[in-house]
């Protein structure tokens, strides 16, 4: 808070606060006086949820406690020149700022973290600091922060219209209208409208000719052919019966024909919008800059990819089409049978309300019920997920009985929950099938009357009868649509997060090639923080020349990881630059940087495919000489080659069946073949045994030759060799030189030599 | 040769040779046999949950921030009574759970928790963020950890009332 002495310090303002509340402080205040700034509080001292507010004017603090709507009570009042100081603690779910006062502590302002989250408590010590500062009081950095248990703060963002949590992304899911989901959904329809509209035109006719047609011509053959009338003659009646029989074959023919034209289409409809949107989400994913992945969980991105477009594609398919479908359906009957007969086509539809009610009702009840049984059913695969691949832990400890009761408890609990849907539901289809019943008993009461008054006659009763059964699945199907609706804006609005997502870091656009380096490296003043409130990296500045081998050291969270992530620009500075050869890397190309720049991690990640294809990752254009090559180079050619299947050997997602030092040399031999200028050495060899080390360590001489190498290690004999050492802690460089510099120096790496060496020694006894 | 135990690792205060203590101001101090002076100290449990009582870590403070850990005390319990009384008081705010009686209202919209509840402080209407922000302790026992990291806790869901107990048996 930048203190220029006119300007008003006010921090959170007194007009916000409740009426009453300002009534109050202003019965208190003077004219004179100036309101600097202005908390609320969901707390009174003693923890109890009251509202409590505090006041800080140019003269004194004052404090007021209350229950809503009522005149609040004055707690405290404070002249500030008897304030020392004021300190603000932070505990778990509550914290206290208290002001201490001619040598005592007095408790000011007791607040929950909501409270704390939503005002701004923690400015207060600054701003009365800042007032007493100005008023010519002694000031002694009051601002002391007391941390509890929680490390530092979890912010939560709240929308700006409604306040609601935001979880993820940048979208308010409350303020988030569905329907615009839905139009944004069916806006990748659009290539295909003709399709659509096809698809639409068939659903009428498909509508019409199977399920309305045939039970008319049903009437026309009991009113025309099966009830002898005068008029006709059997031999017209026999004819009748032909036509009418081979009408109904024809259309039966003819609508399964277009059905399956129809079904088709919607089904290569559905498919090609997730195909489309399922391919951009991909693309997205890998454009999208390493920081967006370390606030999301990797499983619920792919969750996104796959599962999440496939309840789009069950939705496109078969959610729309059923939608159609009952639509045109109840509309057609319903228009069919007011023009058959009015007054009984009104009397039938009575039960139609229960209908609906009940599906709305028990499809509501169901829902929750299913979601209770889902989170237990989530639980038994939580515990299988953990205890079966954890078996050997489990045999180890011998806890296989305590493992069985907590599953037998988990699986209880489902079986209960089950039961209760199974109850539901046998409850549900008795009453719904008396409401059907009743329309059925209406039909034939009322129906039956106006055929015994000749109102009517047998085949439209028979009409009647056979649509009433006809109204239960649309009516269903409809009462369900919104919850399905609901599911795919749901699914929607995640896959789309990720289309809207922003790469935080991208190609500038006029950004240009990088053309071959000799691997000059400089880092100028480079800050970067992962979360804006602590800086990982703290102004560092170094040159490095090319083909010098630069060892990185430090205590762990010292920023050493990082520092080599923003060299392949994974992150972008906050402040500072990064320069290779003279050319500030935001201003390349990333692909022309990165191509560039061989990396070496801890834990190698190998791919699912063959050793020869994990080799030649970073250049697939490889010859099967340079992939041996590089094996031999890694150290790794021997042990491929005792494989049956040599370089062919398959390797899963996580190089199944390899040791850690086998995939950390096919990794070293990945970073040979792509010949790099400028080589990054992660922790290379903390996870391997001391044989396999050896190994490794003559496979990394070879490759750091002639190369800009950027290594981290903990154990230090390995970074001897460097050409500079730089030490890091907290963010920043503590040291940098070569190791004898550094022995000289006698400081932290000193330290941290000769703590390892005294190990290594009692490892040794 | 003596065997090594892994509980030496621990270094427990002699609960007879220490006394905790508030100063006027309003500062926790400890007092320690053998030493000339006390200090000012920070103190957390290190099983808030599960077991609150025993297990207390006792820190130095440094710029008013928890710094290195002095010792532990063993069993609260077994602190004079002041000392214990003192000491109580400051873990009840060092992890403050208010305790939940009765659910009011309880609403998940997109994986958000709305919850209306009563507790033993008052009304309290929250919100949590994720599925892991409910936890089942020890069969009955519930504790939430709502959006701005406030904690609340139910210490026997099966013993709320029937609508409460049904609102919150769906969401664990």
């Amino acid at each position: 808070m930048s203190s220029t002495k006119d300007e008003p310090l006010l921090v959170g303002s007194k007009n916000e606060l409740p009426e009453l509340v300002q009534e109050e402080f202003d019965s208190i205040l003077t004219n004179q006086e100036d309101v600097k700034v202005a908390v609320a509080s969901d707390m009174d001292l003693n923890g109890n949820y009251e509202d409590s507010w505090l006041l800080a004017t140019d003269k004194r603090i004052v404090v007021l406690s209350g229950n809503h709507n009522k005149k609040p009570e004055l707690v405290h009042e404070l002249p500030l020149v008897d304030v020392d100081s004021i300190i603000l603690k932070n505990y778990v779910g509550n914290g206290l700022l208290e002001v201490q006062t001619k040598g005592k502590a007095k408790e000011l302002l007791r607040f929950s973290k909501t409270a704390y989250n939503s005002s701004e408590i923690s400015e207060v010590p600054k701003v009365v600091d800042e007032i007493r500062e100005q008023n010519g009081y002694k000031v002694e950095g009051s601002n002391n922060h007391y941390n509890g248990h929680e490390r530092g703060n979890r912010k939560v963002r709240r929308c700006e219209k409604c306040g609601n949590i935001i979880r993820r992304g940048n979208l308010c899911p409350n303020c988030l209208d569905k329907h615009t989901l839905l139009a944004r959904l069916f806006g990748y329809l659009k290539p295909y409208w003709y399709i659509a509209a096809i698809a639409f035109a068939l659903s009428v006719v498909t509508v019409g000719l199977g399920r309305l047609i045939p039970p008319m011509i049903t009437k026309q053959l009991i009113d025309r052919v099966f009830k002898p009338i005068e008029a006709t003659t059997n031999n017209q009646r026999l004819y009748l019966l032909n036509v009418f029989v081979l009408a109904l074959i024809g259309i039966h023919i003819f609508n399964t024909l277009l059905g399956t034209g129809r079904t088709y289409m919607m089904r290569w409809l559905g498919n090609k919008v997730i195909f489309d949107l399922r391919t951009s989400a991909y693309q997205y994913l890998q454009q999208l800059s390493l920081s967006f992945y370390n606030k999301k969980q990797t499983g619920r991105l792919i969750s996104r990819v796959s599962n999440d477009t496939g309840r789009l594609q069950r939705f496109i398919v078969s959610g729309i089409q059923e939608l159609l479908m009952n639509v045109l359906l109840l509309t057609g009957m319903c228009i069919v049978l007011f023009v058959t007969n009015w007054r009984l086509a009104a009397l039938t539809l009575i039960p139609i309300p229960v209908l609906v009610t009940g599906s709305i009702i028990f499809g509501k009840k169901m829902h929750r019920v299913y979601h209770k049984v889902w989170r237990r059913m989530a639980g038994i695969s939580a515990i299988l997920a953990d205890t079966i691949p954890g078996v050997r832990v489990v045999k180890a400890f011998a806890s296989e009985d305590r493992e069985i009761n907590r599953f037998n408890t988990q699986n209880e609990e489902h079986f209960s929950s089950s039961m209760r849907a199974a109850k539901l539901s046998t409850i549900y289809f008795p009453i719904m099938g008396f409401a059907t019943f009743a329309g059925g008993i209406i039909i034939r009461w009322f129906g039956g009357r106006d055929i015994i008054t000749g109102n009517m006659t047998l085949g439209e009763l028979m009409l009647f009868m056979s649509y009433m059964w006809m109204f239960y699945g649309p009516i269903k199907g409809l009462t369900r649509l919104n919850h399905m609706m609901q599911r795919a804006a749901a699914a929607a609005e995640r896959v789309f997060e990720i289309l809207d997502a922003q790469p935080e870091v991208d190609d500038k656009k006029d950004a240009i090639e990088l053309p071959t380096i000799k691997g000059d490296v400089e880092f100028k003043n480079v800050v970067f923080s992962y979360d804006d409130e602590k800086n990982a990296l703290d102004g560092i500045s170094f040159k490095v020349k090319a083909g010098e081998m630069v060892g990185l050291s430090g205590p762990s969270g010292a920023g050493k990881t990082t520092l080599i992530n923003m060299i392949s620009r994974f992150y972008d500075a906050k402040e500072g630059s990064i320069y290779i050869d003279g050319y500030n890397i935001k201003d390349v190309k990333m692909k022309s940087l990165r191509d560039q720049i061989g990396v070496v991690l801890q834990n190698p990640f190998l791919f699912r495919g063959t050793i020869a294809e994990n080799i030649a990752y970073g250049r697939p254009d490889a010859s099967i000489e340079e992939v041996v090559a590089a094996a031999k180079a890694a150290n790794a050619h021997d042990f491929v080659i005792g494989f049956p299947d040599g370089y062919d050997t398959m390797v899963g997602e996580r190089g199944t069946g390899l040791s850690g030092g086998e995939k950390q040399r096919i990794s070293i031999a990945r970073a040979i073949l792509k010949n790099p200028r400028i080589l990054i050495l992660d922790e290379a060899t903390s996870s391997v045994d001391t044989e396999t080390e050896a190994l490794i360590q003559s496979a990394i001489e070879r490759l750091i030759e002639g190369r800009t190498t950027f290594a981290i290690a903990h154990r230090l004999s390995t970074l001897r060799k460097s050409d500079k050492l730089i030490i890091l802690d907290k963010g920043e460089i503590v040291e940098q030189g070569t190791h004898d510099e550094l022995i000289e120096n006698d400081g932290l790496y000193k330290r941290l030599v000769d703590l390892q060496s005294q190990l290594s020694k009692m490892k040794a006894v | 040769m003596p065997v090594y135990d892994i509980k030496d690792e621990i270094n427990k205060l002699d609960p007879n040779k220490i006394q905790i203590y508030k100063d006027e101001m309003n500062r926790l101090m400890l007092k320690m046999e053998g030493e000339e002076e006390d200090q000012e100290i920070a103190a957390s449990m290190d099983f808030p949950l599960s077991n609150p009582e025993r297990f207390i870590s006792i820190l130095t403070l440094k710029d008013g921030k928890k710094d290195k850990e002095i010792g532990v005390i063993d069993n609260i319990r077994k602190l004079d009574s002041k000392s214990r009384k003192i000491l109580k008081e400051e873990l009840k705010w060092t992890y403050y759970m208010p305790r939940i009686t009765k659910i009011n209202y309880l609403k998940e919209d997109h994986g958000i928790m709305q919850f209306d509840v009563e507790t033993d402080k008052g009304h309290r209407e929250f919100e949590t963020r994720y599925k892991e922000d409910i936890r089942r302790l020890s069969g009955t026992r519930v504790i939430i950890r709502d959006a701005d990291g406030n904690r609340y806790e139910i210490k026997d869901y099966t013993k709320l009332d029937p609508r409460s107990i049904s609102l919150i048996d769906n969401e664990i």
